[in-house]
């Protein structure tokens, strides 16, 4: 199985939290590695009767493409976490993702869990 | 020739502008009414008309034009159609009446033109310091709309009725209608020719005023053909006759209408080709693919300019200039997507609420 680095369970909703740096981005990082990891790890948990809450996708990439082309790739992440083969997946098993570029983005808007860089 | 700067004062929606220019490729963005069609037209109308005066070079003055037939009043007029033809009402509008300046240098040498709007009669354009026919080539102005398949008569009715209709329409379709040039084609000119080929899957052919797609499966008339592909036809002919050499100068409001951003690959290549062949480009652009386009595909010793036009404060309005495409600031496309992204983000974290 593939898995997300991260799983955060919240009262409302369960965050899967991925992590890229510059480093390890590859090309077809969506189909090849960011959606079987979302998708494992959700039939992970649904199989430990862990799903009764909503999900989260959180992709955080350590890298700065401009505005336009990151809009294109949430929305892409977003098109093949529901549709992977010739027909879309019956239920969407994410409410949603988020690709986020910076670790300032990810305090922005997940304030409760401060982020730092490791060098 | 090359456009090296533009000083304006009072013109249109310019209190005061001073814009360096690149001898290749400059690119305006802004917002809408930030007046970038306005320096657009206001360029090609002094070249246009400078060149009638002293006779420049190429195609345009040496077959369509006559020596000396226009003036700059005439041509602003045509080309912006001020109410009642009234040239003063192109000065910056104020409480008190005004004139305009406008400065261009090319070569290291001035133009300077006045004119204002003291009185309701008719306002004359002073002009100091002529350029030489050195310093003028084929201007080249390519409207937002196509025009090749509505090239019939348009003419014709144009030159024997008044009729509202901005001259650019129609000085675009003189040169499209110009004969191919006689000659051998040299090779960087057959080069951009096999590009628009192979990406219209066809040639240009003409047979009286009419324009055809020539395919494999047989000629299509203009009018059933994708206005998009009409664009990068009408550049394939400008190119053909030969208006489109060095020395000339191109300017094509929003090259990205009616294109598919996949097209957009090759209208930048060609665009890019042309300025490597010693042409000047002024283009105007709401469009991302565009600049990415240039961004992507620019070579070290490509020449390109991207001017951001920006209202600094109420009726003023600014222009910040850099070669450096991730310095364009303001940089009004990328904003707007900036902002979608952060909308997108917080949508996507109230859902999982």
């Amino acid at each position: 199985m593939m898995l997300v680095d991260f799983v955060v369970e919240e009262t409302e909703r369960t965050l899967l939290i991925e992590v890229k740096d510059l480093g390890k981005l590859r090309s077809n990082i969506i189909s090849n590695n960011l959606v079987p990891k979302c998708r494992d790890s959700y039939c992970y948990l649904h199989l430990m009767r862990e799903d009764r809450k909503k999900f989260l996708y959180v992709v955080l990439i350590l890298y700065k493409p401009e505005s336009p082309l990151l809009m294109n790739f949430a929305d892409r992440l977003r098109s093949r976490l529901r549709k992977e083969t010739d027909k879309p997946w019956k239920r969407e098993y994410v409410s949603d993702c988020v690709a986020l570029t910076s670790i300032e983005k990810w305090n922005t808007y997940f304030p409760e869990y401060q982020a730092t860089a490791i060098t | 020739m090359a456009i090296e700067r533009l000083e304006l004062t009072n013109f249109t929606a310019f209190d005061y502008l001073n814009i360096e220019f690149s001898p290749g490729i400059n690119i305006f963005i802004g917002k809408n009414g930030t007046g970038k069609t306005m320096l657009l037209k206001l360029l090609y109308s002094v070249l246009y008309s400078e060149g009638q005066v002293i006779g420049g070079q190429g195609p345009l003055f040496e077959t369509i034009l006559p020596k000396k037939e226009g003036s700059l009043e005439t041509k602003l007029i045509g080309v912006f159609l001020p109410h009642q033809g009234r040239l003063g009402r192109l000065v910056k509008r104020s409480k008190v009446s005004s004139t305009a300046e406008i400065r261009i240098y090319s070569n290291g040498k001035p133009l300077t033109f006045t004119f204002s709007n003291h009185s309701l009669s008719d306002a004359k354009v002073q002009r100091r310091r002529k350029w030489t026919k050195q310093d003028l080539g084929t201007p080249v102005y390519i409207p937002v709309k196509e025009m090749l398949a509505h090239g019939p008569g348009l003419r014709s009715l144009y030159k024997s009725r008044l009729i509202h209709f901005p001259e650019i329409y129609i000085d675009i379709l003189d040169l499209a209608y110009l004969p191919s040039l006689r000659g051998r084609i040299d090779a960087s000119r057959e080069k951009l020719l096999g590009l628009i080929r192979r990406t219209i899957s066809g040639k240009v052919e003409r047979e009286d005023e009419f324009f055809f797609l020539r395919m494999q499966r047989g000629k299509i008339e203009f009018p059933l053909v994708a206005e998009g592909m009409r664009k990068l036809a009408l550049i394939w002919l400008l190119i053909q006759n030969g208006t489109l050499l060095e020395g000339s100068t191109l300017f094509w409001d929003e090259p990205e209408a009616n294109l598919n951003p996949e097209l957009m690959r090759t209208v930048i290549d060609i665009l890019l080709e042309l300025q490597r062949n010693g042409i000047q480009i002024f283009l105007a652009s709401h469009s991302y693919v565009v600049l990415k386009l240039f961004d992507l595909l620019k070579k070290e010793s490509d020449s390109i300019a991207f001017h951001s036009l920006f209202s600094k404060r109420k009726g003023h309005i600014a222009c910040n200039s850099t070669k450096d495409y991730l310095r364009i600031d303001p940089n009004a496309i990328s904003d707007t997507y900036a902002n979608l992204y952060d909308e997108d983000i917080e949508r996507a974290l109230k859902r999982s609420k």
